[in-house]
């Protein structure tokens, strides 16, 4: 079947885009064209005609894609028309009145390109986070991603684990041959460097959650302190955009900013004290594990015999336009009524926020199953280390396929004679 | 016209075992053969199992065929390879006397009921009017009317010996190829493919130089191939080694153009892991010296096969390299080596019975489905035999990759077909742990015994057995210690106060038998070895086997995904054409068939799921 759907958001727009893809997609074209021949890869001006009652619904630009050279590995047609509902309804009729052609369903065309080989798992999915990125670290995140830097990573250890697993088998598999006993030797040390490098991977688990789901900045404080009044300045701030805002029926509201490029969440919570009220002790209890949950706890005094410097926090003193002596050594003063130190609060948090990219790569594991599939590719990969291969190399065998499977289903899967490949390749068998 | 349930063409070990198993199912069975002095010939090295190959002759032996047997009968070195590691990955071999097993397999064949012999070739097929076989047609003329008809005649598709530059139209050496009956196969449109094999010079043992070569004996413990022999029946020889070296590699060097490998003459696909000597020579150049084994084709046979130098270097060549290999300076040639290129029919023509797609009816086995080995060969025969057999009551039997080599071998042939000569290896069974020779019989002889095919004297010692490792298992499954009780008595384990049963115990490297009768006063040495080590096999595998067995729980899952056999993959959404063209081709019985199948990823099987359950309930609906 050759599906098509409207590619840009629906509603009135200056432009619009239909896509269509499989082996009618030409056909629809030339139908709703009137025109003989398209040159692929071309942007080609056209007018379209409704095929069944023969009136013109528009004039726009047409392009053909021919397979495998498109997006979805089949051949491809994209109408651009002008945004208006009626035009596009008119044109999706006059497509689904077409014989073998029908609206796709969600995600269709991407699993066209995965199943024809187009796009790995990875990239579908950096794809979506492409279009769902809210700041420039994420966009350049799912970018790299798409482009395969994370399946590159991943590949390149399936590629170690099978050539390891085809050393073992070649031993196994044609004892009887003369393969060089060395072949055994690196396996152990082998094992251990796959190890270290999905460690390391595994390190960057923290980066990819707040690319994820941002960096979390917890507000805490005494109550009356002015916190609310410090997120609605942070908010207000052209410096910290506000990307979204969400109150809670409780006591602590949400707010998404974006400091340097980064995804930044601030929570306002409860204030902090000794109580015997049933309610505030609940709320109390949500600001506890707010400050485990965040990455950053930001402590707000507003005043300085109060202040209590915690080495792992962002300590904070308000109202300083109170008072000249209003200043504390190790705090950052601000005045939320005056807007002064609030540039200051900021950059601090931005510098929070990047030292934790300091050694930022493109290859973060950006996804939960991602996270599992290494931790999982790990276990197996101690188990293998932990087996005494002289003895045993057929069960350190099924460890190691245990981790390729793994790895192969974050990106894909893999087949027997991959390792009867490298065996043949690097060993001369046969008497 | 005389009549017969099954006809078997071909007499080499995918006709032998073809026929037999059809004659033990109960089928009226002929044999047809060039002649009778060929049947059981082993045309390349004198020997049989090995890695992957051994497990399939246990396999076979287990179904009550006939390759594991003869093959006892005829040995003369029995080795247990890879005897020092995991007892899944060990593999029995022997190298066989020549001459022994053809006599034996011949007394068999001409022992077997229900089967009778006929020598004169088969020169066609006759066909009924609805395109099925009816019949055969021999070179006499003769008539012979049956409705299933096994094919197994090994490289006689326009098979073209290669000697050097001279090329002789032949199938084996010295038997000439069946033309009408190829032509017939062509006729059909079958998918065919072109490879090739080689063979070495054979050499006179009496002008070898044996005093400076290593010697290979036979092992002191004699692994069998049956589960019914009891005793090693020949006296054991040993093998010599000896390697190539510099001077033979500069003269094959100086001379690669002759090869008909090399001077384009030949344009077969040979095995990757049965290269010839040039290939050897020229691929991997930095090796300094290549293994040959100097093989005794027999105790009473002057006749040596040096397997590691098969060539098809003219003879003069051949004199010359090998009069600089150590102790061969002053041998004699025998027969000089060849290469033989021969068309196979690719074995995605045929059902999982080895039926053809194309012709009911008709059954292919053997090296014509582009298979080497004897072993391959054998095992295949068994497959269809056994179903030429049962499909006369309607009935067919499809042996699976979680259950034997067997399985994982046809498997691989009708869903992924061949490229390169295929050659069973351990690898290629993703269930190795469970698919052990130890255990053929276990995994397969009750299977034989309901289908027919395993007689009354095998299944009672398997019973029997059966029983005794019930007893056992059940003994050391039920004693408990606790890693406090142990470490009083000196054995030391993790002391986390959990009781661990003996069976548990065995799992652990320092723990065996003694021990555990030690431990737990059991007297467990009453019993065979045989049980013993099984017991020992499975409690060392044990985690490793649950793992397995959940992944045969999904495969299962899979399997019962049936898919109807006039699918039309093109109105399938989002197949590709690659991929709607292969499952045409191929028509995978269900969606694990279908997962297996080169190019058919994860995503596709999704959306041929989701069609077949939209489909059934559409139809549920309507």
């Amino acid at each position: 079947m050759t599906i098509f759907a409207l590619s840009t958001a629906s509603g009135v727009a200056g432009l619009a885009v239909v896509r269509v893809s499989g082996h009618l997609a030409l056909t629809a074209l030339k139908t709703i064209s009137r025109k003989s021949h398209f040159d692929p890869n071309v942007l080609t001006k056209s007018e379209f005609y409704d095929p069944e009652s023969g009136n013109l619904i528009d004039k726009g630009l047409a392009v053909f894609f021919s397979k495998p050279k498109s997006f979805t590995g089949e051949d491809v047609v994209e109408f651009h028309v002008h945004g208006g509902h009626t035009t596009v309804q008119l044109l999706l009729k006059s497509l689904s009145n077409i014989d073998q052609l029908r609206l796709a369903q969600p995600g269709e065309f991407s699993k066209r390109a995965f199943v024809n080989n187009k796009m790995d798992l990875t990239a579908i999915e950096a794809m979506g986070d492409l279009i769902n990125a809210q700041t420039e670290i994420q966009h350049n995140q799912a970018l790299s991603q798409m482009n395969g830097s994370l399946n590159k990573l991943y590949l390149s250890w399936r590629k170690s684990l099978i050539e390891l697993v085809a050393y073992l088998e070649a031993d196994i598999d044609f004892a009887d041959e003369d393969i060089p006993e060395n072949v055994l030797n690196n396996i152990n040390s082998k094992i251990e460097k796959l190890l270290g490098e999905m460690n390391e991977h595994l390190k960057q688990r923290n980066q990819g959650e707040i690319l994820r789901d941002g960096y979390k900045v917890a507000i805490i404080g005494s109550p009356n302190v002015g916190k609310s009044s410090l997120i609605n300045s942070l908010a207000n701030r052209d410096v910290a955009i506000v990307s979204d805002r969400e109150g809670t029926t409780r006591d602590a509201i949400e707010v998404r900013l974006n400091i340097a490029g980064f995804p930044v969440i601030l929570t306002d919570t409860a204030g902090l004290r000794d109580t015997e009220d049933e309610i505030e002790k609940k709320g109390i209890e949500i600001t506890q594990s707010k400050i485990k949950e965040a990455n950053l706890v930001l402590e707000l005094f507003d005043d300085p015999n109060d202040v209590e410097l915690h080495q792992d926090r962002l300590t904070v003193l308000n109202k300083c336009d109170l008072h000249n002596n209003y200043k504390k050594e190790g705090c950052i003063n601000i005045s939320v009524s005056n807007g002064s130190g609030i540039d200051n609060l900021i950059n601090k948090i931005a510098e929070h926020v990047s030292s934790k990219f300091i050694s930022y790569t493109d290859t973060i594991p950006t996804k939960t199953r991602y996270i599992l599939g290494v931790q999982n590719s790990i276990q197996s990969l101690l188990s293998a280390k932990s087996i005494d291969l002289k003895v045993n190399s057929e069960l350190m065998v099924e460890e190691l396929r245990l981790a390729i499977q793994e790895i192969g289903k974050i990106t894909g899967h893999v087949d027997v004679e991959e390792y009867l490949e490298v065996i043949f390749k690097d060993f001369c068998i046969g008497k | 016209m005389t009549s017969y349930d099954v006809v078997v063409v071909g007499g080499g070990h995918a006709g032998c075992e073809a026929a037999t198993t059809s004659a033990r199912v109960g089928a009226k069975t002929l044999l047809i053969s060039h002649k009778f002095d060929t049947i059981g010939e082993m045309s390349c090295n004198p020997a049989i199992g090995g890695l992957g190959k051994g497990h399939l002759v246990r396999e076979i032996d287990a179904l009550d065929g006939i390759m594991g047997r003869i093959a006892d009968l005829s040995s003369i070195q029995y080795r247990l390879l890879n005897r020092t590691k995991g007892p899944a990955v060990r593999g029995p071999r022997a190298q066989s006397d020549r001459k022994l097993y053809k006599k034996h397999m011949q007394e068999e064949i001409e022992n077997t009921q229900n089967l009778e012999l006929l020598f004169d070739p088969v020169e066609d097929l006759i066909f009924d009017n609805n395109k099925q076989i009816a019949g055969v047609i021999c070179a006499s003329g003769k008539k012979i009317s049956t409705k299933k008809v096994i094919i197994t005649t090994g490289t006689f598709l326009n098979g073209l010996i290669h000697l050097g530059d001279k090329t002789i139209p032949a199938g084996r050496h010295g038997d000439s190829p069946s033309i009408g009956l190829a032509d017939s196969l062509y006729k059909t449109g079958f998918n065919i493919g072109r490879l090739k094999t080689g063979t070495p010079a054979r050499l006179d043992k009496n002008t070898i130089d044996f005093s400076k070569l290593e010697k290979q004996e036979a092992d002191d413990e004699h692994s069998y191939f049956s589960f019914l022999t009891t005793k090693t029946h020949n006296e054991q020889l040993p093998c010599h080694m000896t390697y190539t070296n510099e001077a033979v590699h500069n003269i094959i060097q100086k001379n690669i153009t002759k090869s008909a490998i090399y001077s384009g003459q030949i344009s077969g696909t040979g095995p990757r892991y049965c290269p010839s000597v040039e290939d050897k020579v020229v691929k991997f150049a930095d090796k300094l010296r290549h293994q040959i084994f100097l093989e005794p084709e027999g105790l009473d046979s002057d006749l040596i096969y040096p397997n590691g130098i098969s060539t098809s270097l003219p003879p003069d060549v051949q004199d010359e390299f090998i009069s600089k290999i150590n102790g061969l300076e002053n041998a004699k040639i025998v027969r000089h080596g060849y290469a033989i290129e021969y068309d196979f029919i690719d074995p995605q023509e045929l059902y999982q019975t080895l039926e053809t797609k194309k012709i009911k009816g008709l059954y292919l086995a053997g090296q014509i489905n582009g298979t080497t080995g004897y072993e391959e060969a054998a095992a295949q025969g068994l497959v269809a035999g056994l179903n030429a057999a049962i499909s006369l009551s309607n009935k067919e039997h499809v042996f699976s990759r979680n259950d034997s080599y067997i399985g994982v071998m046809i498997d691989d042939l009708t869903l992924k077909g061949v490229t390169e000569p295929y050659r069973m290896f351990t690898s290629r069974a993703e269930y190795r742990l469970l698919l052990r020779a130890d255990n053929a019989d276990l995994r397969l002889t009750e299977v034989g015994y309901n289908l027919g095919l395993v007689e009354a004297g095998r299944y009672e010692k398997y019973s029997a057995k059966k029983i005794e490792l019930e007893k056992v298992n059940k003994i050391v499954k039920n004693q408990y210690v606790t890693p406090n009780a142990l470490s009083k008595i000196g054995v030391q384990i993790n002391q986390d106060g959990k009781k661990r049963s003996a069976f548990d115990l065995l799992a652990y490297p320092n723990i065996d038998i003694d021990k555990i009768d030690e431990i737990f006063d059991l007297n467990l040495k009453q019993y065979s070895n045989e049980i013993l080590d099984q017991i020992t096999t499975e409690a060392h595998y044990k985690g490793y086997l649950k793992k397995q067995e959940s992944e045969i729980i999904s495969l299962t899952k899979e399997e019962k995904v049936e898919i109807p056999p006039n699918l039309k993959y093109e109105l399938i959404p989002s197949l590709s054409t690659e991929i709607i063209e292969k499952l045409t081709k191929i028509k995978p019985k269900n969606l694990s068939q279908a997962s297996r199948i080169d190019g058919v990823t994860p995503a596709a099987l999704s959306v041929i799921l989701s069609y077949i359950k939209t489909k059934a309930k559409s139809q549920k609906l309507a």
